[in-house]
């Protein structure tokens, strides 16, 4: 890195800078993004920050658990973790020969788990040299393999906060990077997105078996709610985990991944943000010359199914080694419906800060919880998912001690309409919320893309606040009583099981 | 297009590693596809521009960083405070932390703290205050219009915390709450473990709170600990924003000028102490609830400032330290084996580190990911790493210096913390060259003088039974014991004349009522009875038969199971029981179960309170089901028993009683309520009793007959040959 002396010259921005005040603030912000759709139908935003010469970058990918069937649930996470092991020039000592050896370690794999499954059990004897035949075909790939060089590329250039994550949603994509770097980022993203290997398929599904473990088998609260959204749903893919169940984890293919990538990762169905010390138009031109190489491919088709509405109520018990936790599940609409804020509201109401109503009366009063709240969007908010209360039942108390204050402050909402004080508290707290996010790159650059792939505009990111002032106590009222309603209820209790 | 500030005139500290360049980088022309990420040419990077720093310290001996940030019109403060767990007396492990908490949630003298906790919440403000193990810390978030009003109530509240019961009681709720979870989460349990061993459990760097600790923490300990510590001399205030530092000054001149300097001492850190740090060697969690263990080898290793600290810093990213690194590429991506393989060195400032290596597998593979982790630290041990590795190791700390730069926030609390640890200002640019100097041949000499495979501890958390190879093919193995030390019931003040008195009048006036002399006369009986247990598959009954022997403190229960006979007894000073697998002593907690059974039977109970080595007192009314009851706590600690007798006001006959123990499940509140009281030669005696753990039902007991003195032979206590 070159390092010189600082000059007199670069000053001058400086002093004609001038504080501003909030909504000056989020007008500035909205004046400095910019955005274009390269002609394959990648959408781009950007937004200019000078602050320190860095960018971060957020790829979000409009596929997500919601878009897998049984048989490949788990694919879309499994995917992610794909797409971090190269493509046709990065990660390889030889792409042509490596590819003949990928294919080969697919033939073994496909013929081990046919005999696997074969009427009447499997013969021993096939089983152990089909074994033997696709340990010896990965050996013989693992050879071609230059490990995470993709990832060492980005560390070498100075790369941060490399990772991405699967939601229900989405799969998103991200780092940042010193922004001399900007090329570079052009060239991996595209390159990933372009010609992706697969490889070390069979060995990288042993990981996710481990992060199944780790995070939802061994993790009380991740088992509790595997277990809740089964029973909260019994046809939207949101009733399915998200880290798929472990006879898929131990059987898809890596033909079942490129499929799945075929279909989902066309340029149409990608979003994505720049946010940082960058030019918009020397942005626009690395887009063009490096994704515009990608194939146009038709946004796939929407989601068939629709969750029929709740008619009776449910529950599920986890018992495990662990304390009491209580959760209750109602289903709302999506982000898109008109009643985004109101939900929105009604969590602030019940969750934010020690005055909030569920925290003073559960916590605070009552004493039957240490933590409680509630809030919209759970397991998504792409397609209608669950309002979601949570209690961390208090030591000596019982999960229905604290069912029952929870219900009091649900049925609070239905029965009183809140003050204007404390709906004047919901609209300062939005508005603090989204100051503190603009002073992130990476925050940023997650709102905007957000925003924009889910509710087809990023200004709603702003324009949210106008809708969170525009609640009034009538219409958490309305709300509350169309949503909260016995039928409507799925609740789930984490229970000490014996030793 | 905003700019940071002026580079005139500020601190040289600040000036840390920053890098200035005159020009924006050019624009450069249509971009043409490189072929292989090695043909782009980096363009010279924008400069990083370092905000002025102001370094105050006010008179009373207050430390100011103020940074004018003008971005958003905002202002936000990080204090950096000098006190912490790890001053806390050890009897007391809790203290910091519930006054810390208590200091925000129960307000200052003038102030309440509901009435905080509203205004905060409505002017979407933050002022908290919090203890870490190191230092505490206060925060604030505020519109910088509210900046002002921000900073009062921090200063009230670090200089006049009211520290009111009933948030100190709340606060000890949640801290309740949070040893009773501590065993939920098997990384949790792991890694607490794991600092637990190195440092050893009493020290101050990892000592945990138990109920026992936290109990014992009254609001005279909160007041004394505030005098000891909060005074300005202690406070390192950081403050970025939306404002002119000269204003800012004043402002805080204002605000903080008026605390009085303190004078105390400034407390010195503890060093770890070797005659308490762990042992070397194999450490066990058995866990049979769990299908992936955890597994991690770890040691103590020196503090920032030790002259092999970089080359420690780089062998630890050759190792482990990145996606590129030996552990994840053999581990993890080669093998399958993990989601999670690498290696921390969590260096300290002022007092010796952790130093560890760590991965997670499924329980078939325990022993193969732990032979790989051992055998990927001793070749760190062979060999010096390649160029490659000293690049990727190095490039993930120096390259990137532009992120230390991206946040006022982020500069300005590295210089406090800086200045909490008396670390020079310029340290992050020391580091660094530190980092560029260290050698392949730096990196071995540290490999072979730190990594020494006698001096590891290795801990494993698993379900041991499935491991491949038993954990102790690798050597000797010690188990760890995880079981948390059980709460006391509620908080009993301390017995008067008067308690004790009123309990005495209390348990007579129930001897007699329950048959007075002829309770006396009861050596030994026996209870035929239908036991009705809630378990998570239902309900199960099963038909028991127990015989007590009072005098000598034996017991004996049969149980008639589906499976056969069981039997748990107590001889007088070991527990056995019989299952249809054989005959076995019986593990301590169910020996304990069985002993207590007899210590604190109603009848044992009843004729013994005014015994020698019996502490009695009445503890006041409480709740039994809807009925309001008579609490008396009798105690023997020679009999490790205590337990509460609940009597009945309106016929001053036993209703019930409540203590600590287990019944098929993890030990809790145990609650009996008596009812079918029936005259058995005598004696008045329950027949039906139901009993709740935690509040929940978790038993029922049917009596079909009571035998007084049936003069059964002592032999059946005995265990069998």
């Amino acid at each position: 890195m070159n390092i010189r002396l600082p000059l007199a010259g670069i000053c001058v921005a400086a002093l004609v800078a001038l504080p501003l005040p909030a909504q000056e603030a989020f007008t500035s912000v909205q004046s400095r993004v910019s955005e274009f759709t390269l002609a394959n139908g990648l959408k781009f935003l950007v937004m200019e920050r000078h602050q320190a010469p860095v960018v971060s970058f957020y790829t979000y990918a409009d596929v997500g658990s919601a878009q897998e069937v049984k048989g490949i649930t788990g694919l879309a996470h499994m995917f992610e973790h794909m797409a971090f092991k190269g493509t046709d020039k990065i990660g390889t000592k030889n792409y042509a020969e490596e590819k003949l050896s990928l294919d080969r370690v697919d033939q073994a794999f496909v013929a081990l788990q046919k005999e696997k499954s074969k009427l009447g059990g499997p013969d021993k004897a096939a089983l152990e040299k089909l074994q033997k035949e696709f340990d010896a075909a990965q050996e013989g790939a693992a050879k071609f393999v230059v490990s995470n060089e993709f990832s060492q590329i980005i560390d070498a250039a100075g790369g941060r906060g490399l990772n991405a994550t699967t939601a229900a949603d989405r799969t998103d994509y991200f780092y940042s990077l010193p922004s001399n770097a900007l090329e570079l980022w052009f060239y991996l993203e595209s390159e990933r997105f372009l010609n992706p290997v697969l490889r070390d398929f069979y060995k990288e599904a042993g990981v996710v078996r481990e992060e199944r473990r780790m995070r939802t088998e061994n993790n009380p609260i991740g088992k509790l709610l595997e277990e809740f959204k089964a029973v909260a749903y019994k046809a939207h893919p949101y009733g399915e985990p998200e880290v798929g169940h472990m006879s898929d984890l131990e059987s898809f293919t890596r033909m079942d991944a490129e499929e799945f990538f075929r279909k989902y990762y066309g340029p149409s169905n990608l979003t994505i943000a720049v946010v940082g010390d960058v030019d918009p138009k020397r942005v626009k031109q690395l887009a063009e010359s490096y994704f515009g190489r990608l194939q146009p491919r038709e946004k796939p088709m929407p989601l068939r199914t629709m969750e029929p509405e709740q008619t009776v109520e449910r529950s599920v018990t986890v018992r495990a080694q662990a304390q009491r936790i209580i959760v209750i599940g109602y289903h709302k609409p999506s982000i898109t419906h008109p009643d985004h804020a109101v939900y929105e509201a009604i969590s602030s109401l019940l969750s934010a800060g020690r005055s909030s109503r569920m925290h003073e009366s559960l916590v605070t009063k009552k004493k039957v919880a240490v933590q409680a709240g509630g809030f919209p969007g759970f397991p998504g908010e792409k397609y209608p998912g669950l309002f979601l209360f949570f209690a961390v039942t208090a030591p000596g108390k019982t999960n229905e001690d604290a069912e029952k204050e929870m219900m009091v402050e649900i049925n609070r909402l239905k029965d009183d309409l809140p003050s204007k004080e404390e709906l004047e508290g919901v609209k300062n707290r939005a508005r603090a919320g989204l100051l503190s996010r603009m002073s992130n790159n990476s925050n940023m650059a997650q709102s905007l893309v957000h925003w924009q792939a889910l509710t087809g505009d990023w200004r709603n990111l702003f324009k949210y606040l106008d809708r969170i002032n525009a609640v009034t106590p009538e219409d958490v009222q309305r709300v509350a009583k169309a949503t909260f309603t016995e039928s409507n209820r799925t609740t789930g209790y984490l229970e000490p099981a014996p030793k | 297009m905003l700019k940071k500030k002026c580079l005139t005139g500020f601190l040289l500290l600040a000036l840390a590693a920053g890098a200035f360049a005159q020009t924006r980088a050019q624009v450069p022309k249509p971009a043409a596809v490189v072929k292989t990420h090695k043909e782009i040419k980096l363009p010279e990077l924008n400069p990083i521009t370092v905000p002025q720093v102001h370094k105050h310290v006010l008179p009373n001996g207050l430390t100011l960083f103020l940074v004018e940030d003008p971005e958003l019109p905002l202002v936000r403060a990080q204090a950096v405070i000098r006190t912490g767990e790890r001053w806390e007396p050890a009897a007391k492990a809790g203290l910091a932390d519930i006054a810390l908490r208590v200091m925000r949630t129960g307000g200052s003298t003038t102030r309440s703290g509901d009435a905080l906790d509203k205004d905060l919440d409505r002017l979407s403000m933050t002022v908290e205050t919090g203890a870490g193990k190191n230092s505490s810390s206060a925060s604030i978030f505020a519109l910088k219009e509210d900046g002002e009003k921000a900073f009062t109530i921090l200063a009230d509240l670090l200089r006049n915390p009211a520290f009111p019961q009933d948030k100190i009681d709340l606060a000890k709720i949640d801290m309740r709450d949070s040893i009773a979870r501590r065993n939920d989460e098997p990384m949790g349990i792991h890694g607490r473990e794991q600092l637990r061993l190195l440092y050893g459990k009493n020290s101050a760097y990892a000592r945990q709170m138990e109920y026992a600790t936290l109990d014992s923490i009254t609001r005279d300990d909160l007041v004394n600990f505030h005098k000891q510590y909060f005074q300005p001399e202690n406070v390192i205030l950081a403050v970025w924003g939306d404002f002119k530092a000269p204003a800012m000054k004043t402002q805080m001149e204002k605000v903080f000028g008026s605390w009085a300097k303190g004078g105390k001492p400034k407390p010195e850190a503890p060093q770890v102490d070797p005659q308490v740090a762990g042992k070397p060697g194999i450490y066990l969690i058995d866990k049979d609830d769990v299908t992936q263990s955890t597994l991690a080898m770890s040691m103590l290793l020196g503090r920032r400032d030790d002259p092999d600290y970089h080359a420690m810093v780089v062998m630890t990213n050759v190792l482990g330290g990145s996606f590129g690194s030996r552990m994840t590429n053999n581990i993890r991506a080669k093998e399958g084996l993990a989601y999670m393989a690498f290696s921390h060195y969590a260096a300290e400032f002022d007092h010796a580190g952790m130093w560890f290596a760590q991965t997670g597998t499924k329980s078939g593979t325990t022993i193969k990911a732990l032979e790989l982790m051992r055998q990927e630290i001793a070749r760190m041990k062979e060999v010096e790493p390649t160029d490659d590795e000293m690049s990727v190791a190095k490039d993930g700390i120096l390259r990137g210096e532009a992120f230390d730069f991206d946040s006022t926030g982020k500069i300005v609390g590295r210089l406090a913390t800086y200045e909490y640890y008396g670390y020079p200002s310029d340290y992050l640019q020391r580091y660094r060259e530190g980092i560029k100097k260290v050698t392949k041949a730096d990196v071995l000499r540290a490999a072979q003088k730190y990594l020494d495979m006698d001096k590891f501890q290795i801990l494993v958390l698993g379900k041991s039974k499935d491991f491949d190879k038993p954990l102790s093919s690798l050597g000797t193995v010690t188990p760890v014991d995880v079981t948390i030390p059980q709460p006391k019931g509620a908080e009993v003040s301390a017995a008067t004349d008067e308690t004790r008195a009123k309990g005495v009048a209390l348990l007579t006036r129930a001897r007699q009522l329950h048959g007075g002399d002829a309770i006396k006369a009861v050596k030994q009986y026996q209870a035929k009875m239908d036991l009705t247990m809630v378990t998570p598959q239902g309900e199960m009954s099963l038909g028991t038969d127990a015989t007590v022997d009072l005098a000598d403190v034996k017991y004996l229960m049969k149980i008639a199971s589906p499976m056969g006979e069981i039997i748990q007894a107590f001889d007088g000073e070991k527990g056995w029981m019989k299952t249809p697998q054989g005959v076995q002593d019986a593990p301590p907690a169910v020996a304990d179960q069985a002993r207590k059974n007899a210590v604190q039977d109603n009848i044992s109970l009843l004729s013994n309170f005014d015994a020698a080595g019996y502490a009695v007192q009445a503890v006041g009314i409480s709740k039994l089901g809807d009925k309001d009851v008579e609490g008396v706590l009798v105690k023997n600690e020679a009999l490790k028993l205590e337990v509460t007798m609940l009597i009945d006001p309106a016929t001053g006959m036993l209703a019930g009683k409540g203590y600590q123990g287990a019944l098929m499940g993890p030990p809790g509140a145990l609650v009996e309520t008596f009812s079918e009281m029936r005259d058995v030669g005598g004696v008045k005696l329950p027949f039906h009793v139901s009993i709740t753990n935690n509040g929940r039902k978790a038993a029922e007991q049917k009596v079909s007959e009571y035998k007084l003195n049936p003069g059964v032979s002592d032999d059946i206590y005995k265990k069998p040959q």
